[in-house]
C-alpha cells in the first residue's frame, strides 16, 4: 500500500471516530490528561531497604519463586552448582550482557566459569539456547509488592534467556529492588514526558503456569518451571549477605 | 461468517436449552467461575481502597474513549517512531487482508498465535488456512479449542468446557498414541509440541491487552509464557488490537495492571507482563525484525456518541462472566458468537446488529452482579435494559402481538376499561386458577407463564374493598387501623410464601 493511501485510510478512520464523538457532544481534548497520578503512588512512609527486601522475598515465594542471598562470587558459583544439580543439567545460557564486563561484573562472570558447567551465550544459536537447562540473566529491577523481576531488552541480551530454559536464574542487586510497580513506571519514563522505552520490558512474577486443563494448576507449561532469584551482596562487603543498602 | 449462530438460525433460547441439558458443562462452568470469583474476591479485599481504584480506572477509560481519535493518532505516531508499522482496519475483512498481505510478503508458512479474542472476532484462522498458512494457537486452552475445532467459551479459560478425557483424546490423535489423561502428561505433550512450533514459526500473531499512547507500547499479559515466545522468536510480529484497548500513559497502564489480573484470576500480577515498543533494535539477540500493529474498528465506532459508549471501556477481565447467574448456567457458547456473559450480551448486538442479536439482552436476570464487579464500572445491566428496548423497536412484531398490545393500550387507558377488564379476567380465570395463580393459559400468554408466575386477579379489587371499608367504618375509631387480613391478602399474595 502506498504511503498516501495509508495516510488517507488513517485519516478516514480517525475522522469517523471524531464525527461520532462530536455527535455525542464530547468536550475537546484538554491538551494534557489531568488524571495522571490522581491516586498517589502508594503513599505511606518510605520503607527501609530491609523491609522492601523482605516483602520482595515473601511475595516472590508466594508466586512460586525461590530466593537466596549470595555472599560474593564464590557463593554464586555454589548456588548455581546446586541449582544445576537439582535440575540435572550441565548447560547454562547466559546473556552477553554488558554488565558482565563492567568492573563490578567481572568477578561474577568468573564465578560463572568456575562452576565447572558449560556456559554459552545467545551467539551459540537458538538450538544451543533451547537446550540449556538454566538461563542466567541480570534483572534490571525487581518489584517488592508483587515479587516481580523486570528484564529490559538491550544490546547483547536475548529475550529467550529467561524464557526457553526450564530454569531461570536472575541476579539482582539489592539496591535495584523497588517497593512498588508505580516506581518502575517513573524509572522507565526517565523523568521525560515521553521516553522511548526499550524494545521489550518484561515483568516476570514466578514460574510459568496454567490451569487450562480442568483448573489443575500446572507449572512450567511454556516458560520456565523454576525461577531463582539470587540477591547479590556487594563484593567485598563485610557482613556478607545480610548487609543491605547500596 | 458461516460458522456463526445467526447463520445456523438457532436462537439464544435454543442454545441455552441445549447447554442446560449438558450437565457436565454446567458443572465445569460453575467450578471454573467459582474458582475465579472467589480468587477475585480475596484479591480485591487485599487492596486498601478498591472502590477508589475502580473509580480512577473508570475515569481513565472514560477520558481515553472520549478522546479516542487523539490517543490513536498519538499511539500510531509513537509505534512508527519506534520502527513499527501501523494499519487502521475499518472492517474484519480489512484486518484479515492486511495480515495475509504481510504473511505473503514474508513467505510465511507457519504462524504461532497467542490468545487474541479479536482474531476470533475477525475469523483470522480460517482465512490463514485457506491461504495455505498454518496458524497454531499456543495458549494451552486455545490450543485445545483449536484441536477440537471449537470456539473459546470463556475470556480467560477458553477450554473450560473440555474435560481432561476430551483433551487426552485430542492430544492422542495428534501424538498417534494413547496418552493418559493426567495433567502433567497432557501439559508435557503440549509443551513439547508447541516448543517446536515456536522455534520454527515465521510469524507471531498476538492480541493486545493494552496499548500505551504516549510511548507506542503494546502490553501483553499472560501466565504461560506463550505471549513472550510469540513476540521473541518469530521474525515478524503482528498484533491485532481492538481500537478501544489503549490508555494515555504508563501511569494509567499501572492502574489497569492493578485491576486486570485481580479481576480476572485473582492474581496480584499475571506471571508475564510484556511491554513491547517497536521491533528488536541493533545489537539485541532476538525479537521480531518487523512489527505490525493492526488497529481494528469492526463495528466499534458505532458505539461512540451513543448511550452504549461505555461498553468500549471494557478491559476483558471476565469478572462479569464469573458472577453472572445466566452465564454460570449456560456457558459461553450459548451466546452464539465470540463474547459470552453480560459483556457479550451487550457488545454482540452492538458490534453486529440489534435485529439479529438483540435477543441476547434477554439472557440476563438484570440482577446487576456484573456491574458490581466490573473493574471499570460499566453499567452493564442498564445497557441490557436499553438493548431490550432497542430490540423491540427494530423487531417486526407479529400481527397478533400488535393487535394484543393495541387492545391492551386502549383498555388500560381508561378507568372504566380497567375495571371492566378486571371483571372479565375474574370471570375467565376461574377454571384456570389454582392456589392463587394461573396454571394454564392460552397462547401467547402460555409462553409467558411457562417461566414466570402469573398471580390471579383478586376476587375483590382494592377499590371495592376500600369503598366498603369506608362505608362500614365511618365515624368509628377503627378508621385507618389495619383491616381484617383475610379480606385482601389471600388472593393477592397467591401461593407465594
Amino acid at each position: 500500500m502506498s504511503k498516501n493511501m495509508a495516510a488517507k485510510r488513517r485519516e478516514e478512520f480517525l475522522a469517523r471516530i471524531r464525527g461520532r464523538l462530536a455527535a455525542g457532544d464530547q468536550a475537546p481534548h484538554p491538551g494534557r490528561w489531568p488524571g495522571r497520578a490522581a491516586i498517589a503512588a502508594g503513599g505511606g512512609d518510605p520503607m527501609t531497604r530491609r523491609a522492601v527486601l523482605e516483602i520482595f522475598a515473601t511475595e516472590l515465594r508466594a508466586a512460586g519463586g525461590h530466593l537466596r542471598h549470595v555472599d560474593g562470587p564464590a557463593g554464586l558459583a555454589q548456588a548455581l552448582r546446586e541449582i544445576a544439580k537439582a535440575a540435572g543439567t550441565f548447560l547454562i545460557l547466559r546473556d552477553d550482557d554488558p554488565r558482565w564486563r563492567e568492573p563490578a561484573g567481572t568477578p561474577w562472570l568468573a564465578a560463572l566459569e568456575e562452576t565447572g558447567l558449560d556456559v554459552v551465550t545467545p551467539a551459540a544459536g537458538r538450538v544451543a539456547a533451547a537446550q540449556a537447562g538454566i538461563g542466567v540473566t541480570w534483572a534490571d529491577w525487581a518489584i517488592a509488592e508483587t515479587g516481580t523481576l523486570v528484564q529490559l531488552a538491550g544490546r547483547g541480551r536475548a529475550r529467550s534467556t529467561s524464557l526457553l530454559p526450564p530454569v531461570h536464574v536472575a541476579l539482582v542487586r539489592p539496591e535495584r529492588v523497588l517497593a512498588r510497580r508505580s516506581e518502575l513506571m517513573a524509572v522507565l519514563r526517565e523523568g521525560k514526558p515521553a521516553a522511548r522505552l526499550p524494545s521489550q520490558v518484561v515483568l516476570i512474577t514466578g514460574p510459568s503456569r496454567t490451569g487450562d486443563i480442568e483448573n489443575d494448576l500446572t507449572i512450567g507449561v511454556h516458560g520456565p518451571g523454576e525461577v531463582h532469584v539470587l540477591i547479590l551482596a556487594p563484593e567485598g562487603a563485610s557482613g556478607g549477605s545480610r548487609q543491605f543498602g547500596a | 461468517m458461516s460458522a456463526t449462530a445467526a447463520a445456523d438460525r438457532t436462537n439464544v433460547y435454543q442454545r441455552a436449552a441445549q447447554a442446560l441439558r449438558n450437565t457436565r458443562l454446567g458443572e465445569a462452568v460453575r467450578r471454573t467461575t467459582d474458582k475465579f470469583r472467589f480468587a477475585r474476591h480475596r484479591a480485591v479485599a487485599g487492596l486498601d481502597d478498591f472502590e477508589a481504584l475502580r473509580e480512577h480506572a473508570r475515569s481513565i477509560r472514560a477520558h481515553t474513549i472520549s478522546h479516542l481519535d487523539y490517543y490513536l493518532a498519538q499511539l500510531a505516531g509513537h509505534v512508527e517512531a519506534a520502527g513499527g508499522h501501523v494499519f487502521f482496519a475499518q472492517t474484519a475483512e480489512d484486518a484479515v487482508e492486511y495480515v495475509l498481505e504481510v504473511a505473503r510478503r514474508h513467505n510465511v508458512r507457519t504462524v504461532v498465535k497467542s490468545k487474541s479474542m479479536i482474531s476470533e472476532e475477525v475469523e483470522l484462522n480460517p482465512r490463514l488456512a485457506a491461504s495455505g498458512i498454518e496458524a497454531i494457537e499456543t495458549d494451552l486452552g486455545e490450543y485445545i479449542v483449536q484441536l477440537g475445532n471449537d470456539r473459546p467459551s470463556h475470556l480467560i479459560a477458553p477450554s473450560l468446557h473440555k474435560s481432561r478425557e476430551e483433551v487426552a483424546e485430542l492430544f492422542s490423535q495428534l501424538a498417534g498414541e494413547k496418552l493418559s489423561a493426567d495433567t502433567p502428561t497432557l501439559t508435557r505433550f503440549a509443551r513439547a509440541k508447541l516448543r517446536e512450533a515456536f522455534l520454527e514459526a515465521d510469524m507471531g500473531i498476538t492480541g493486545c491487552n493494552f496499548a500505551v499512547a504516549e510511548t507506542g507500547t503494546i502490553c501483553l499479559v499472560t501466565n504461560e509464557g506463550n505471549g513472550r515466545m510469540v513476540t521473541s522468536l518469530p521474525r515478524v510480529q503482528v498484533t491485532l488490537m481492538g481500537m478501544e484497548r489503549l490508555v494515555p500513559t504508563l501511569e494509567d497502564l499501572d492502574i489497569m495492571l492493578q485491576l486486570l489480573p485481580r479481576s480476572a484470576t485473582g492474581q496480584k500480577l499475571s506471571v508475564y507482563t510484556s511491554l513491547i515498543t517497536g521491533p528488536r533494535r541493533a545489537g539485541e539477540a532476538d525479537g521480531p525484525e518487523e512489527l505490525h500493529l493492526v488497529i481494528v474498528d469492526n463495528g466499534r465506532s458505532k458505539l461512540l456518541g451513543t448511550p452504549y459508549q461505555e461498553a468500549l471501556h471494557c478491559i476483558r477481565c471476565s469478572a462479569c462472566q464469573n458472577v453472572c447467574p445466566v452465564y454460570r448456567h449456560i456457558g459461553g457458547h450459548a451466546y452464539g458468537w465470540v463474547y459470552g456473559g453480560p459483556i457479550g450480551a451487550v457488545i454482540t448486538p452492538l458490534l453486529r446488529d440489534v435485529a439479529d442479536w438483540g435477543e441476547l439482552a434477554q439472557a440476563s436476570s438484570l440482577c446487576g452482579a456484573c456491574a458490581e464487579v466490573c473493574p471499570v464500572k460499566i453499567p452493564l445491566h442498564d445497557m441490557l435494559i436499553g438493548l431490550r428496548k432497542d430490540t423491540q423497536a427494530v423487531r417486526a412484531a407479529s400481527w397478533e402481538e400488535r393487535l394484543l398490545f393495541r387492545l391492551w393500550t386502549k383498555v388500560m387507558a381508561s378507568p372504566k376499561g380497567f375495571r371492566r377488564a378486571l371483571a372479565a379476567a375474574r370471570m375467565l380465570q376461574a377454571p384456570l386458577v389454582r392456589a392463587g395463580r394461573w396454571r394454564w393459559a392460552p397462547p401467547p400468554l402460555s409462553q409467558w407463564i411457562a417461566e414466570r408466575e402469573l398471580p390471579a386477579v383478586a376476587s375483590r379489587s382494592f377499590r371495592d374493598w376500600w369503598r366498603e371499608r369506608a362505608a362500614s367504618s365511618t365515624g368509628t375509631k377503627a378508621a385507618g387501623v389495619r383491616p381484617a387480613a383475610k379480606a385482601h391478602t389471600t388472593p393477592r399474595g397467591g401461593s407465594r410464601p
